[in-house]
């Protein structure tokens, strides 16, 4: 385990890391956190509500996907732009184990933005932080971060196949935005869009931490969560996956290193 | 003496498709029924122009390319069907300066590769010591690799191709953007592992290199093998004066494999 964080740690500041604090507070903190403040403010001229507590919640959630969809899906095409591929391919180590440790360091800062984010755009705009049970939350924020860097990891894969990273990640980043029920309730979506919703991560932590502002029964929470975790294991699995067949494929067409 | 790489009309094709409506495929050719063997122990050089096929080879070779046709195989292993076999007991060093974490430390960068070669802590951190002394990085260690020269760049990356100790070292133009203090010391590290029993196949463009180090050449172009012998052999089978050198042979040689492709239009010889 100590050998799983030291290399996690190392990877994640060769691809990630910030060398400077400034740096990391714009790029994860004032970054993500004006995006909230768009998206609220939106909602509430849209909905004519100053009750943006919903959106406040869904919105932090979804400042993740700076990190987990822009930054793991591309970290493969980055091992592969910077030569480091090789290496990775070729090393006797587990490919899951590798892709684990890429995912560990991100998902750790996916939590402190969501929940600074969290924090600031509640005290920002009034929502009852008193009332929320912190460490229900805690859990929920957990369990969709993990889902949402697994979520990452697979859609980074397919970077080993293609060059189009960019118009995957951009895509992805809409869909999220969205169907997981941040900004539209997932019940007022089309069948199909109810479907999208379903097979996203985050859409069950957003419901189960907007539950949180209202009435809630824990076995409420807890179905959610368990079925955030159903999916990021399921997303970890595809990741794998992918990753074992780009691998063959790009072996096979020569592709591995071309970019 | 024991085989350690065997290559049998090995052929690798790559398709392109050009075109939206009107989709072509084109075939090329990057390697053409190539046949040789490498010896345990052994410093093979494979030779060529820009082109010839060599680092499609040594990339069918370290398991990051399939051959089309052919038989490859390393340590008695098929590089397709056995890759993971084969890739704990080689490594491989690319000339350039591509393949390291330019936003680590030089010792970042070797530990992490030692983790992903699973050597246990206390084990790498021996080693990284040992092989920054090697390559003449120790002083630099802890500073970041992007204030590296090229030159420190290669260094490091012939540190990391040892970081598994392992049994065939394949090197891709190592001696690239080497100073000649750079390209002396990896000589003598070629020559160090060559010592203790380790098996090194190499391509370079210095010819002059490749008489020092190479107990055997193979000379390559447009895919296919035109020569392979040991470099004082070659030069007397080849030579058309006395005292030629292996790249006054090695030029003779091209230029005389493609004036018979020229007369078999474009066909190999």
């Amino acid at each position: 385990m100590k050998q799983f964080i030291k290399m996690s740690f190392v990877d994640f500041k060769g691809h990630l890391g910030p060398f400077r604090l400034e740096e990391f507070l714009t790029l994860n903190i004032l970054n993500p956190f004006l995006t909230l403040v768009f998206y609220c403010l939106l909602a509430g001229y849209t909905y004519k509500t100053s009750d943006l507590t919903s959106w406040v919640i869904g919105n932090s959630f979804l400042l993740c996907t700076s990190v987990c969809i822009f930054s793991l899906g591309i970290v493969f095409t980055r091992e592969k732009q910077c030569g480091r591929i090789r290496s990775i391919i070729c090393s006797p180590l587990s490919k899951l184990q590798i892709m684990l440790q890429k995912g560990f360091f991100p998902c750790l800062v996916c939590i402190l933005t969501t929940l600074v984010g969290f924090l600031l755009g509640g005290v920002f705009f009034h929502v009852p932080l008193g009332k929320i049970h912190w460490g229900l939350y805690g859990c929920i924020l957990g369990v969709a971060m993990v889902g949402a860097c697994s979520f990452g990891l697979a859609i980074g894969a397919i970077g080993l196949l293609t060059d189009q990273m960019h118009l995957i990640l951009n895509t992805v980043s809409a869909v999220m935005l969205i169907f997981t029920g941040t900004n539209f309730p997932v019940a007022q979506l089309p069948f199909w869009g109810r479907g999208i919703a379903k097979v996203l991560p985050l859409t069950r932590s957003v419901e189960a931490a907007k539950l949180l502002c209202d009435d809630f029964t824990m076995e409420q929470i807890m179905r959610l969560l368990l079925g955030e975790v159903l999916l990021s294991v399921c997303y970890l699995i595809i990741a794998r996956l992918i990753l074992v067949y780009a691998e063959h494929k790009a072996i096979k067409e020569g592709t591995l290193e071309l970019f | 003496m024991m085989k350690v790489v065997e290559v049998k009309e090995l052929q690798r094709d790559f398709d392109k498709k050009t075109g939206i409506l009107r989709k072509k495929k084109e075939r090329i050719t990057a390697v053409k029924g190539l046949s040789f063997s490498v010896n345990k122990g052994e410093i093979f050089g494979l030779l060529g122009q820009n082109g010839a096929g060599k680092t499609t080879t040594i990339k069918m070779l370290i398991t990051l390319l399939a051959p089309t046709s052919g038989t490859c195989k390393v340590l008695g292993k098929d590089v397709y069907k056995d890759a993971n076999d084969i890739r704990k007991k080689i490594n491989f060093i690319f000339g350039g300066e591509l393949g390291v974490y330019r936003r680590l430390s030089a010792r970042d960068n070797l530990l992490y590769f030692a983790g992903l070669y699973k050597l246990p802590d206390s084990v790498a951190e021996t080693k990284v010591q040992e092989l920054l002394e090697l390559v003449n990085l120790s002083k630099d260690a802890d500073r970041l690799v992007e204030t590296y020269s090229k030159g420190m760049i290669q260094r490091l990356q012939i540190a990391r191709g040892l970081i598994n100790d392992p049994e065939i070292i394949f090197m891709d133009e190592p001696t690239i953007g080497l100073d000649p203090i750079g390209a002396q010391m990896l000589h003598n590290i070629i020559l160090g592992l060559k010592e203790k029993g380790c098996t090194v196949l190499l391509t370079t463009h210095y010819m002059y290199e490749a008489d020092e180090l190479c107990d055997r050449v193979a000379i390559m172009n447009h895919g296919e093998l035109i020569a392979l012998d040991t470099p004082a052999n070659m030069k007397s089978k080849y030579s058309l004066n006395k005292d030629q050198s292996l790249e006054e042979v090695y030029i003779q040689l091209i230029q005389y494999n493609e004036s018979n492709r020229e007369g078999k239009g474009g066909e190999g010889v």
